[in-house]
Formats: C-alpha cells, structure tokens, sequence
C-alpha cells in the first residue's frame, strides 16, 4: 500500500488564525468566507493574500460588482500587510462587473476559468460572491443552475491546483445553502453587539481533514490586520511536587512566615480585600521583590492609567524594564486576548511573577457579551496561567460585609491556590486594618489576623490582634482574660 | 508640420496615453470605474481649460476618447500640450488621493508618468 497523501498546509499570516486552524490551511482547499458587512471579510482575504502570495504562487483576486475595486483598495492599502509593490507581479486584480452585469453565472465561470488557466494561480479569491448569485438570481436562474456553478467553479479550481476563498455575505447559516456542501473549509465572521459595544468574533464552521478548534474565536482588527485570539494552550507541565518544593518571597516582612515560608511557585494567590486596604501595595511589592532578585514580572493593570501611575514603586519598575506592562486599555477586551496578551510577554520576558489588578477592573474592560460567563473565563484565565509555571498574584475587590464571610464576589476563591484577605476594623474609634492568610493550598500556614499598617507606600505588617475577638465580625470586643485567639470562621473559609 | 498637423499629432499622443491607462486600470477596476475616475478629471480640468470638454450626461460607461481627441486638435499645439498634461496629472492625482502614491505607481506600472514624488518603487524581484 502506497502511503497517504499529505496535505500541504499554509501559514495563513493572520495571527492566531493557523492555531484556530490546528496548523493552518489545506492547500487546493475550496474555502468560503462569510459573514454581514463590515465584519471584516475582505481585510481577512487580503491578509492572507499578501501573505502568500509570491510571484513563484501568484494569487488572482477577482472582484465582482459588490463594493467597488478602487474603494475596496483604498481601505485595504492602509494595512500594514499591503505592499503595493506585490500589485501586478505577485497579485493580480481582475474585474468581474462586465460579466456579472448580465447575470450569465457561465459568463463569469468561463471569464474565471479562463484568467486562471492564463496565469496558473496558486491562490484565488472571488468577492463577492454574493454578487454573483444576486446577478444570477436577477435573471432568475434556477437554484440548481446556481449549484452547478459553485460545483464547477470547486472543481475547476482544485483541479487547477489553486487555494481558492469565495468572499460573500451569506443568507443565514441556518439555510441549507448548496455552497457550504461544495466548499472545504468555511470561515464564518460575526459581529456581537450588545449595549454600545462590539466584539469581533470567527469561527471555522468547516475544515475538511482538520480537527480545528471549535467554538467562536475573538478577533480584532488594527491597522496591522486581523489578529485571531485563539485559546491559549498550557506548555509547561510542572509536576505540583516539583513547584511546591520553591518558595517565592512576598517582598513584606513577615508575610512569608504567615504563608508557612513564602508563596509556593507556581502557585496562584488572591487577594482580596475593601478598596484602599493596601492590595495593589502588596501586588507592587511582589513585584518589586522579583525585580530585586533578577525575575521579571508582568502586571495587567486595569485599575489605573498606566500614564499616572499611582504607585511610585510600580511605575518604577515599569520605567526600568523590570515589570512589562500589559496594555489593558483597549475597549471591548475578552478573556483570552488579555491572556494572550499575558502569555507573550511572559515568553517574551521570561517572567517568573505575574500580577493581575484587579478583577473587578478586568471586569469592567471586558466586552458585555463575555461578563456573562465571566467566572468560567477567569478559571481558565487562573489555569492557563499556572499552567506556564508562573505564580500568579490576583486582587480582587472586596465589599466589607460582616454579616458573612466571602473571598470574592466572583466565587473565585475556589480557582486559586492561595488566598490573603484583608479587612478594616474598628478598633477603639478608629478604622485599622488586618489581613489573614486563609488558605494555602497543600502547605502548613499562619492562622493568625495579623493589624497591618501602611508606611510610605510599604506595607508594615503588625502583632496578632490577640487582645480582641470578633475581628471578622468588624466590631471586636477586648476579651475577658483570654490570652489565646479565637480564629473565629476562618477554619473553611475557602469554601465560602 | 503646420500648425494643425502638430496638434494633431499632440492629441493623438495624448489619446494613445489614455488608451494605455484605461487597458491597464480596466481589468482592476473596471470599465465604470476607470470611466468615473476620468468624468471628475475632465470636470476638474475643464475648469482651466474649458474646451477640453464635459464629462457625459448620465453615468459615464466608457472613455470619450473621441471626443478628447477632437477637442485638443482644434487647440494650437502649445495649448493641447498643456491642457493634455493637465488632464493626465489630474487623473494621477485623483488615483494618488484615493489609493496612494505607492499603489498607483504600481497600478501604471506600464504607462509610467512623471511623478512629482520621485521614481516609483520597484519589485527588486524582477
């Protein structure tokens, strides 16, 4: 038995897109993209046009009535990936509107057929195409005479050995439209609106011979082109033994002692807390203690303009190269392009601690749409990121209740390793504040609620609060002789 | 030459340039296209020079070469030399606002005109 064979796959040249792919695309393949107006089709086709084709694989682009071609070129020569100088040599524009006008599919069969025996493209591309069924429909040839165009225009094509992308806006995708049977591979673009905002998404309905990923992808479009966010997949396979045997410093005195010797590495932390309580201080000052042991670190900062930066320390270390900061000021984010965002810097970098302040700003920064099913992102978020054997130090806002005890208001508690609460008190008149290390996972730890001071800009870490009791509670009482401290509810907190 | 003989021979360079163009732009953005890019020209310079001529009623579906041509031979041969240029410049400048310099040096790669803004860039690969 002779062996298979192989199909040959493209790097398509639009980021992310091969991964959503599973290693990018068929040659010959006979492909559609789909989608309403302005969701990017075309920018997508050119994209991976100019980044195929060469003179040794020229590409033939055929426009077909639809947007006109001096306007089409006029959006399009503004993107980075548009070289004018591969116009005519490696690229070839040809004009359909003669042929189209008059609504005869075979005229424009024949015309198609005719440039691409002439010139043997590697590459074609029809936009629109669903011009070409409009002009067809106009002069009311049947669906089957529709069918055996698109069969034919398939055949001719692959036969041709051309890598072939019919551009279209196409009808609903419930429709049984016979050009999704004909084609191999189906990219289909969407819009998602809700409120004012608006979020790019792709997904590849069809891949002939491809397990591609499923589901929708998140995509964007800037003046470099499309950019494809495609889940990021964990690399690092740390076994847990081997992560907990390291400890990283905290950079507060004291604080490493209460985690039973420091973070464990590769381990995630929340940090939970009231505003002002001091857990960006304590976010900075993780950071600070890698940079002053030679790690680098990576903080996405939803909370404050990177311009002003709050934090003295922190932007210090932005200054200095020893942090990267993650531009987390686009609107209408999802999940998995800040974690992209994140991953790239991190094997950028080579960082070993990563901060991401606060949740509660990420909430905020993402699109509508994906708040929905925020919990499940960042639990994706939080593995994705142990997964790269960094340690992850995460803050999250926490409204002062004492009536019950809770860690997060996202029930996040449960997706990270280790968990600090912070919380103000009264304590004879005044507010003062206390943190607690309420769990550690697979590690010994204090059980102690330790008053903490905040002391130009550093957080000063006080005595056991051992005179009082009902701490949590936030209205403590002296106790009556007692020496030792009642841990009062922070026995299995972490389930709450 | 006499005097017509020369315009004449003006308005048939100048037409021959045009009919290179609209071979070279037609198959890009086709024959409406290029008809429509040269309607605004012939308006944009009919405003100096009046007798070169008015764009089609209606929407224009194709080049009036004819008509250009007749127009520029009846002018002295200094004259249809220079409202011949204006209108050649005019069509460039109108595909530079739209497209770029870059890609309408590319898209008439074959009936190169002098460029104000220098050589045009070209393929090292060929």
């Amino acid at each position: 038995m002779t062996p298979p064979v192989t199909l040959t796959r493209l790097a398509t040249g639009v980021p992310g897109l091969d991964t959503v792919l599973a290693g990018g695309l068929p040659e010959y393949s006979f492909n559609l993209i789909a989608g309403p107006p302005g969701s990017g089709k075309t920018t997508l086709a050119h994209q991976i046009m100019f980044a195929l084709a060469s003179p040794a694989r020229p590409a033939l682009y055929f426009t077909v009535l639809g947007e006109p071609a001096l306007k089409m070129l006029r959006y399009q020569q503004q993107f980075a990936f548009f070289d004018a100088t591969a116009i005519n040599t490696a690229i070839r524009f040809i004009n359909l509107s003669d042929e189209a006008a008059g609504g005869d599919l075979d005229r424009v069969l024949q015309r198609i057929v005719s440039e691409v025996k002439a010139a043997a493209p590697g590459l074609v591309f029809v936009d629109s195409f669903r011009s070409v069924i409009m002009a067809g429909a106009a002069e009311g040839a049947p669906t089957n005479q529709l069918q055996a165009f698109v069969q034919q225009l398939g055949v001719q094509m692959t036969s041709w050995q051309a890598t072939t992308f019919l551009i279209g806006e196409y009808f609903s995708e419930a429709d049984a439209n016979p050009v999704f049977t004909v084609a191999d591979g189906i990219f289909w673009l969407r819009q998602s609106l809700q409120r004012n905002s608006m979020v790019r998404k792709l997904e590849i309905m069809k891949m002939r011979g491809q397990a591609t990923m499923p589901g929708l992808h998140t995509f964007r479009i800037t003046s470099a082109g499309v950019t494809v966010f495609a889940p990021a997949e964990s690399t690092t396979t740390l076994a847990p033994s081997e992560l907990v045997l390291s400890r990283m410093a905290m950079g507060v005195p004291g604080l490493d002692d209460m985690l039973g010797g420091g973070l464990p590495n590769g381990y995630s932390l929340l940090v939970a807390g009231p505003s002002g309580s001091g857990k960006s201080i304590l976010a900075a000052t993780f950071l600070g203690e890698g940079a002053r042991r030679g790690e680098h670190g990576v903080i996405a900062s939803f909370e404050q303009n990177p311009n002003r930066m709050r934090n003295p320390l922190l932007a210090a270390l932005v200054a200095s190269a020893q942090v990267s900061l993650v531009d987390s000021r686009s609107r209408d984010l999802s999940i998995d392009e800040i974690l992209l965002q994140l991953l790239d810097e991190i094997k950028r970098t080579g960082a070993r601690r990563v901060v991401i302040d606060s949740l509660s700003g990420l909430e905020l920064g993402l699109a509508p749409t994906f708040r929905e099913d925020f919990r499940a992102s960042l639990a994706r978020l939080v593995f994705a990121l142990s997964g790269e054997g960094v340690t992850v130090l995460v803050t999250s806002e926490l409204e002062d209740r004492y009536t019950d005890l809770r860690f997060s208001p996202y029930g996040t508690a449960f997706m990270t390793d280790a968990i600090i609460v912070q919380r103000y008190i009264e304590v004879d008149s005044r507010l003062r504040r206390m943190m607690a290390v309420v769990k550690v996972r697979g590690s010994a730890h204090s059980d102690e609620l330790r008053e903490f001071t905040i002391v130009d800009g550093a957080l000063v870490i006080g005595e056991r609060l051992a005179s009082q009791e009902g701490l949590l509670g936030g209205q403590p009482t002296r106790q009556r002789g007692a020496a030792t401290m009642r841990a009062t509810g922070t026995e299995g907190a972490d389930h709450a | 030459m006499g005097p017509n003989a020369a315009a004449s021979h003006v308005a048939a360079s100048v037409v021959s340039l045009w009919r290179d163009l609209e071979g070279q732009l037609t198959p890009i953005v086709g024959p409406r296209g290029v008809a429509a890019l040269y309607a605004r020209s012939l308006y944009l310079t009919g405003r100096e020079f009046p007798w070169i001529g008015h764009p089609q009623d209606g929407v224009p579906e194709s080049l009036d070469l004819n008509a250009l041509h007749s127009a520029l031979a009846a002018q002295s041969s200094g004259l249809a030399t220079e409202g011949g240029t204006a209108l050649l410049e005019t069509f460039q400048s109108l595909l530079v606002s739209m497209v770029g310099v870059a890609l309408t040096e590319r898209l008439l790669h074959d009936v190169l005109l002098p460029s104000s803004s220098g050589d045009a860039a070209q393929d090292p690969t060929t």
